[in-house]
């Protein structure tokens, strides 16, 4: 069993996200809005590694999620798997040779997971209204993870990015 | 083999891994709904919550540093007239400090002599805020005390002025407090002064709601507002908060109410988690507040708190020291 330098990183990464969430996370809310350090992380990596880029990392991150935050199992793991991978898919087939795309596709991949995870919770018994839901968490959350998303894809761009030679379409931040 | 996250498998492949992910995701989701608290899922939930409170320990210092922070900022941006009004506040809050000594004093007097702890007393448990959730849909902290403190699931949780929450979850050493803000939180409260009943509910903003309260009871701003202990979801007679708005409108004839909570939580901030309640206040309580919507506020506070303890989780923590006091507001000058 080998261990990539790139994927060391990512692994190191994860783990930083993780910690992040529990130590920082709670700490730095803007009103309702809290960051989600591993849909960040997850996304970013979709972004960077959108070639070779999984289900298996948004899967068991979004797993760790939510057994360690006390939500609905299941919720964040299907939200980040299907948007993560999603985000990958159609980014590797954008011609993406600026910062915006990147930024723009990672903010509409957190979108759709926020909600599709407000949704779940919804269904599961949430006692609120979708409106109140989308005005008061996940519009909120949503702004503060793009935002957190972009600053940190500079530093995932250097890190996150595969060793071996990928797919002229893939991002190489200038 | 690589250790790879990535699968640089073939897409036929990766589609196969996604398709069974998902499906094992909404697995968990459906089950985790349908199992209930004592369910496998919710107790694997319970011990990797509880394996976290280490870190969320660590981030206790970090909120009380950007709590700091935030002190500073708002400190160093205050203009004149604010200092000024800060000023003759300091001067009030002396003078009230220096009264509430007073009033400290007499009060342990009264209790050693009159032994109020076994006729109307509060008897609990002294805990640390050491951690807060984690994710935006819960407000919920976590306290250093657990079972092995007494601490059992559904107790009443205060902060130094009035209620902040119920236990949620109880672990060993730690238990998670789900917020009155929560909005799903409720609790059976009354008016202290006309001794009308009603539920004050969470809300995504925070803010609590005075609900289920009689048309030709409403409370004028400024009433005190006290848990009822009706559907003994949360013990009777501690303070909740005050009226702070009465908006009625031909719409919604009991309008909409809104409380001021008493206390809010903060990093590294001491609670007091409420074990027992004297017979005798209680039933004075729950005596007074038998009234036409009586039974109408037991089934809503039955079916708030039922929704209140359903997100639990846990973390873990140090032990506690245990304290009785005369009552809720004797506990605070006695701590």
């Amino acid at each position: 069993m080998s261990l990539s330098r790139d994927n060391l990183y990512m692994i190191i990464g994860a783990v930083v996200a993780v910690l992040l969430q529990f130590i920082l996370a709670p700490h730095i809310a803007i009103g309702n809005a809290l960051p989600n350090f591993v849909a960040v992380f997850v996304f970013l990596c979709a972004i960077v590694r959108c070639q070779t880029f999984g289900p298996v990392l948004p899967f068991v991150l979004g797993l760790l999620y939510d057994l360690a935050c006390g939500g609905v199992v299941g919720a964040m793991a299907f939200s980040l798997t299907l948007f993560a991978y999603l985000t990958a898919r159609v980014f590797s087939t954008m011609d993406n040779d600026t910062v915006f795309m990147p930024i723009a596709t990672m903010a509409a991949g957190i979108l759709l997971c926020e909600l599709s995870y407000g949704i779940i919770l919804l269904i599961c018994g949430y006692d609120a209204g979708f409106g109140g839901v989308l005005l008061h968490i996940i519009l909120p959350c949503f702004l503060y993870n793009a935002i957190l998303a972009a600053v940190l894809f500079p530093l995932a761009a250097r890190l996150f990015v595969n060793d071996e030679p990928t797919n002229p379409n893939v991002t190489r931040l200038r | 083999m690589p250790l790879n996250f990535q699968q640089g498998s073939s897409p036929a492949s990766q589609r196969l891994v996604l398709a069974v992910l998902l499906v094992v995701s909404i697995v968990l989701v459906g089950v985790y709904s349908h199992e209930g608290d004592a369910g496998v899922l919710h107790g694997i939930q319970n011990v990797v919550a509880a394996s976290t409170t280490p870190a969320q320990r660590a981030g206790a210092g970090v909120g009380a540093a950007t709590e700091s922070l935030g002190d500073l900022a708002t400190d160093a941006t205050a203009d004149a007239s604010t200092m000024s009004a800060l000023k003759e506040q300091n001067e009030q809050l002396r003078a009230m400090l220096a009264d509430a000594e007073e009033y400290r004093l007499e009060a342990e007097r009264l209790q050693s002599l009159l032994n109020m702890e076994q006729t109307s007393g509060v008897t609990g448990v002294s805990a640390q805020v050491v951690g807060k959730s984690a994710d935006a849909w819960n407000q919920t902290v976590t306290v250093d005390a657990g079972t092995a403190d007494g601490v059992e699931t559904g107790m009443t949780v205060m902060g130094s002025t009035g209620v902040i929450g119920q236990i949620s979850h109880a672990d060993e050493h730690s238990s998670t407090v789900r917020l009155l803000t929560d909005p799903n939180s409720g609790a059976a409260v009354m008016i202290q002064s006309s001794r009308a009943n009603g539920i004050v509910r969470g809300s995504l903003d925070g803010t609590l709601y005075l609900q289920d309260i009689d048309e030709d009871e409403i409370p004028a701003v400024g009433d005190v507002v006290i848990t009822s202990g009706l559907g003994g979801s949360y013990a009777a007679g501690l303070i909740v908060g005050t009226v702070v708005s009465v908006n009625k409108t031909a719409s919604n004839s009991t309008g909409t109410i809104i409380v001021e909570p008493n206390d809010q939580v903060r990093s590294l901030e001491d609670v007091i988690i409420v074990t027992g309640k004297s017979t005798t206040q209680s039933t004075s309580a729950t005596t007074a507040s038998q009234s036409a919507s009586a039974s109408s506020s037991v089934s809503s506070a039955q079916s708030a708190s039922a929704s209140s303890s359903s997100a639990a989780r846990s973390q873990s923590s140090s032990a506690s020291s245990t304290f009785s006091s005369s009552a809720a507001t004797a506990t605070s000058t006695t701590r």
